[in-house]
């Protein structure tokens, strides 16, 4: 009996003959007995006689069996319908046409094309069910033959037989869900209105996960560590995966094999559970209403999925987006949010480079949730031609519905990099050279796509776009092929909020280009060059968008820090507040510079660290955190030891280092962009002074009082150990006799056993007339 | 602090040892020549020559009378401590690791290693100092077999007024044993499990009411000789290979660092061969002592509390003079609370 048949059109069985069934289904639903979940194994096999010769292999009473699972899947089968209407005697023509279409898709299962008869007419139905060998034929053959006209008459309509199903078993009226009950969302942001307006952080390391203050003083105070999980006892605990920030800092992500859950509120209360089996990645956007979830090695359909976070449900299920170009993983999807939460924009292109690869170490985007994901190639190099050459777009998504912004979209051939400006609608994005025309950096306005400015660039090797936070500036700093012996660097610099976006141009003669930093809401940036194999130091550049003398908008050199003041440096870190600039470098021997950009000069510097891998500064400017990790689910790591973070000022001093066996990870909790306007901002900055009166009294008294409680608690200890140790000391004393008799009378407690000295120091002044005497 | 290195060691210390009244100074290395030291000038004073292994342990007598040695060459020498001269050979079965006196020297007891078809052994020796050399026994008074071949003893102590022998074992035990008829005592108080790894050293307060273990487990344990109760835990994240207690400051010193075989693998600051100081109510470390360039093997410090002598894989004898600033510095806690 087919049971594609029966399952779809009940009313039609009688009539037909029986046709051989679909191969791959039959042997689910024929002879054999389907288990359920939990039903006992040896229940439907126990009364089958076992061969004598084979008992002896056969282990008798295990537990330990592997259920096996039964899906069936219909995957690989589709449904043509529209298809002519024949009678008998052409049915066979038919059937040959219908073979050899679908035979140029992919190979058909033996047995896998059926076409149903009307047994009172003798014709065909006008539908056939393929059945490929593969999911993936079928899925071609859907893209490939779906409204295809057969002829004038015939244009076909295929789909996949699970989507059939699902449509005809959809109830046909609608019932409405029960209302879901109201729950109290704890106070996602009551950690901003802390009285101290202090930061919090999450660390992992073991199994513990763990949310603090930090504080000025230096240990930093415990909010919670997941005691009510470890309270519910068997060994439970909060969270066995990485855990993450959301963008805005108002939940704690946590990553659990069938899913995620959001924590948040002053407890870090369950706020919602998404179910994503296997995920690996989630990603937020940028106002923290969605979150994108992947999952991984699973690249079939709903690897990715969007979701709404305050109503905890997935959106890209609700709208069913056909046209939703999912990618398996790592291989060249780019989603990325604007800065409202508006769109989504895909990039789409076989050049793309992995947006996860660069998540691991100190990348700042993606929160370093997904360090365990395992890394995909980082996208093919230029000049690698090929028939795909030409392909390259951009999909730019509206939020909510998901749908395709003016249905089309942006044609960006040999996409390389594209991105978000901070502040506006507004995607920068950058192709290499192809067929005679140029490479280019294009900025498109959204949502009208129109193309706002276009630089075309020559012998491109490579680029990378950087936008400055508040999106004023947008750098593109390309790397030119070899002509003459060295590489050359230039520095395409886009004022974006001026009128026609003027462009200027710095060329860097000491390449390659280390790193480049812009200064948070400034005008400047900073940039590691030089190439000096052998001393490892490399010059530093300072450069303004506004001359710093006649403010003019002109790209200037302030200073380089070039020669002598070279240093070994290979990461460039500002503070969020500007000013002072982190050099740092990031080896196996790590070292840490604060240098005040404004006068020119060290704060502080440390040369002696060990490897740091992770290095941050705290949103609000005040702390600089490094820390020392190792990778989660790695048993034997070289750096195990010296595992743990430390926390410095911003001018250098070390205040916290604590350390931890099997340190996991670090994460400032991010704060959401102020309210306060620029004017506002400035008037809190010229009243610093009171402010900081009022704040340094309250330090100094939270610091006394706490240290009266570590006092008080540390006395008890104390006593408490004195008074064991006084009551074994009079143990001793009450035997001490016998200890003397097997030292032969001699008792080193007996004063005159001694010589006794007497050596009086005293402290005498330099120049004493009585010393020079 | 005032430093004096003594070089006079080819390979890595084992063992430095203070005598009673702190004029003396021991050490003893993987060479076969354990040395003494004049503590307040570092004048190297004399070697006990005649050992064919490398040093294991060794332990000076409460008078400074008579050292005994044990070594890798399966033997245990008693020494006249003035003149260096060799009173007695013990031959054990296997290498020896440990040799303690008892209080009131007439008595030392020995462990060694399980060897070819010998089994681990503990041995109490009886060896009366105004006895004739000539008329001392080099068999034992009293003689314990581990018949385990799992548990491994790697050290002997005598606890208070020579009630009881207390060895510690490889796999983190310590157990009691009789010294008088090599019975394995029961009952509360008479074994523990301290460690997860190997004890590799353990040294006592002067009335022996505590004592301090130093294990390759990363930490230390302050435990009441008593009931072996654990008292108080120090963490470290490098092995520690020696612990004492100090007599005049609730402080303990750990040395200790990564093993020998890693450290050429990291470099000479990431190994942490530092002396670690904790506070030993509170179990807080407060400060660190650099200065060797191996792990550090052994610790002790001066009976008067005013020196500290650290051993290292590096083969030299580190001793420290504590400064005024460490000898005056109070209680981080005011006495009223």
């Amino acid at each position: 009996m087919c049971t594609v048949c029966c399952h779809l059109f009940p009313q039609i069985i009688a009539r037909l003959p029986p046709p051989s069934p679909l191969r791959n289904l039959s042997a689910y639903t024929r002879e054999q007995p389907t288990l359920m979940a939990g039903e006992d194994y040896e229940h439907h096999y126990s009364d089958v006689p076992i061969d004598e010769e084979l008992k002896g292999y056969i282990s008798e009473g295990r537990t330990d069996w592997e259920e096996p699972v039964y899906e069936p899947d219909f995957s690989t089968a589709i449904v043509v319908d529209n298809l002519p209407k024949v009678s008998r005697e052409k049915y066979d023509r038919l059937m040959v046409f219908v073979r050899k279409i679908y035979d140029q898709v992919g190979k058909i299962a033996e047995d896998g094309l059926q076409m149903p008869l009307d047994e009172a007419t003798g014709m065909t139905l006008g539908f056939a069910f393929i059945n490929f060998l593969t999911r993936d034929s079928a899925e071609k053959a859907i893209a490939a033959t779906n409204n295809w006209n057969l002829d004038k008459a015939h244009a076909l309509k295929v789909n996949s037989y699970v989507d059939l199903v699902k449509t005809t078993t959809h109830p046909e009226t609608y019932t409405p869900e029960p209302a879901r009950p109201l729950t109290t969302v704890p106070g996602l942001y009551d950690w901003l209105k802390d009285a101290q307006y202090r930061d919090q952080f999450v660390v992992r390391h073991g199994r513990d996960t763990e949310v603090y203050w930090a504080e000025p003083g230096g240990t930093p105070e415990l909010v919670y560590g997941g005691e009510r999980e470890k309270a519910m006892g068997q060994g439970r605990y909060w969270c066995d995966q990485y855990v993450t920030w959301s963008k805005t800092g108002a939940y704690l992500l946590t990553y659990h094999r069938q899913g995620v859950a959001l924590w948040g509120g002053p407890k870090f209360e369950k706020v919602a559970r998404l179910a994503h089996h296997g995920v690996a990645l989630a990603q937020f956007s940028n106002t923290d209403r969605y979150l994108v979830t992947y999952s991984y090695p699973d690249d079939g359909p709903g690897h990715v999925v969007v979701w709404d976070v305050e109503r905890s449900i997935s959106i890209q299920e609700q709208v069913a987006l056909r046209s939703w170009p999912v990618e398996p993983f790592g291989k060249g999807n780019h989603f990325k949010w604007s800065h409202d939460d508006k769109y989504i924009a895909v990039g789409k292109s076989k050049y793309l480079r992995n947006p996860q690869a660069a998540q691991a170490g100190l990348d700042e985007s993606g929160g370093g949730g997904a360090g365990h994901v395992k890394q995909g190639s980082t996208g093919a190099g230029v000049g690698e031609g090929g028939p795909e050459d030409g392909e390259g777009q951009i999909s730019v998504f509206e939020a909510p519905s998901m749908e395709l912004l003016d249905r089309k979209s942006i044609r960006a051939e040999g996409l390389r990099g594209f991105d978000w400006c901070p502040k506006d609608n507004l995607i920068a994005y950058w192709a290499p050279e192809r067929q005679q025309q140029p490479a280019r950096v294009v900025l498109v306005e959204l949502p009208s796509k129109k193309e706002v400015r276009r630089k075309p660039l020559f012998y491109v090797e490579d680029c990378e776009l950087t936008w400055q936070n508040e999106g004023e500036y947008l750098c593109a700093q390309v790397t030119h092929k070899k002509r003459q012996s060295k590489k050359k660097v230039s520095l395409e610099l886009f004022r974006v909020k001026e009128a026609g976006i003027a462009l200027e141009m710095v060329e860097i003669d000491a390449t390659p280009v280390r790193d480049f930093a812009w200064e948070p809401a400034g005008h400047r940036f900073a940039i590691i060059h030089g190439d000096d194999a052998n001393s490892y130091r490399f010059s530093v550049s300072f450069y303004s968008m506004i001359h710093p003398t006649t403010g003019q908008k002109e790209v200037t050199l302030l200073y380089r820090l070039e020669g002598q003041k070279a240093r070994p440096v290979n990461k460039l870190l500002w503070s969020p507040n500007g000013s002072i600039i982190v050099l740092a470098k990031l080896a196996e021997a790590s070292s840490l510079e604060f240098y005040d950009v404004d006068s020119h000069s060290t704060l502080a510097k440390r040369d002696d660290l060990s490897r740091i891998d992770y290095l941050k500064w705290d949103p609000s400017g005040r702390y600089l955190t490094d820390a020392i990790q190792q990778p989660m689910g790695n048993s034997y790591y070289k750096y195990s030891y010296d595992n743990g973070f430390r926390m410095w000022t911003f001018q250098g001093t070390l205040i916290a280092h604590v350390e931890k066996n099997q340190f996991y990870m670090f994460q400032w909790r991010p704060r959401p962009p102020s309210l306060l306007t620029a004017e506002q901002q400035r008037k809190v900055k010229k009243d610093l002074r009171k402010y900081e009166r009022r704040f340094d009294k309250e330090d100094r008294e939270k610091e006394m009082n706490k240290k009266k409680e570590e006092w008080r608690k540390k006395g008890a200890r104390r006593a408490e150990f004195r008074a064991f140790y006084a009551t074994r000391l009079a143990e001793f004393q009450a035997r001490k006799a016998e200890l003397v008799a097997l030292q032969k009378g001699y008792d080193d407690e007996e004063l005159e056993n001694y010589e006794i000295r007497v050596v009086t120091r005293r402290m005498v002044p330099l120049g004493d007339p009585e010393l020079a005497g | 602090m005032r430093v004096m290195v003594m070089k006079g060691h080819e390979r890595n210390i084992t063992r430095v040892l203070f005598n009673r009244d702190g004029d003396l100074l021991f050490s003893a290395a993987s060479d076969k020549t354990p040395t003494v030291w004049d503590t307040e000038t570092g004048e190297r004073l004399g070697t006990y020559n005649g050992h064919s292994g490398s040093i294991t342990d060794m332990s000076v007598s409460w008078n400074s009378n008579r050292l005994v040695t044990a070594s890798g060459d399966c033997q245990v020498k008693l020494w006249k401590v003035q003149t260096g001269e060799e009173l007695l050979t013990y031959t054990h079965s296997g290498p020896v690791r440990g040799a303690q006196w008892a209080e009131g020297g007439e008595r030392f007891a020995t462990v060694c290693d399980p060897f070819v078809s010998h089994n681990a052994k503990i041995q109490v020796f009886y060896a009366p100092e105004d006895a004739d050399p000539e008329s001392l026994s080099p068999t034992p008074e009293v003689l314990i077999e581990i018949r385990n071949r799992e548990e491994k003893p790697t050290k002997v102590y005598w606890t208070q007024f020579n009630e009881d022998l207390l060895v510690a074992y490889e796999n983190g035990w310590v157990r009691k044993y009789d010294p008088k008829t090599g019975e394995e005592r029961t009952g509360e108080g008479s074994s523990a499990k301290l460690h997860e790894e190997k004890i590799n050293a353990i040294t006592w307060d002067k009335q022996k009411i505590c004592f301090i273990t130093a294990s390759n487990d990363y930490r230390s344990c302050l435990v009441d000789a008593k009931t072996l109760k654990v008292l108080r835990v120090y963490q470290t994240d490098r092995p520690v290979n020696g612990a004492v207690i100090s007599p005049i400051k609730d402080h303990v010193l750990l040395g200790g660092g990564q093993e020998a075989q890693s450290v050429t693998t990291t470099r000479g600051q990431a190994g942490k061969f530092e002396t670690r100081f904790f506070h030993s109510i509170y179990e807080e470390e407060f400060g660190r002592v650099k200065g060797h360039f191996g792990p550090i093997t052994a610790v002790d410090i001066s009976p008067d509390g005013l020196a500290f002598v650290s051993g290292s894989f590096d083969g030299y004898v580190r001793l420290h003079f504590f400064d005024d600033d460490y000898l005056f510095m109070r209680d981080e806690v005011p006495e009223e609370y």
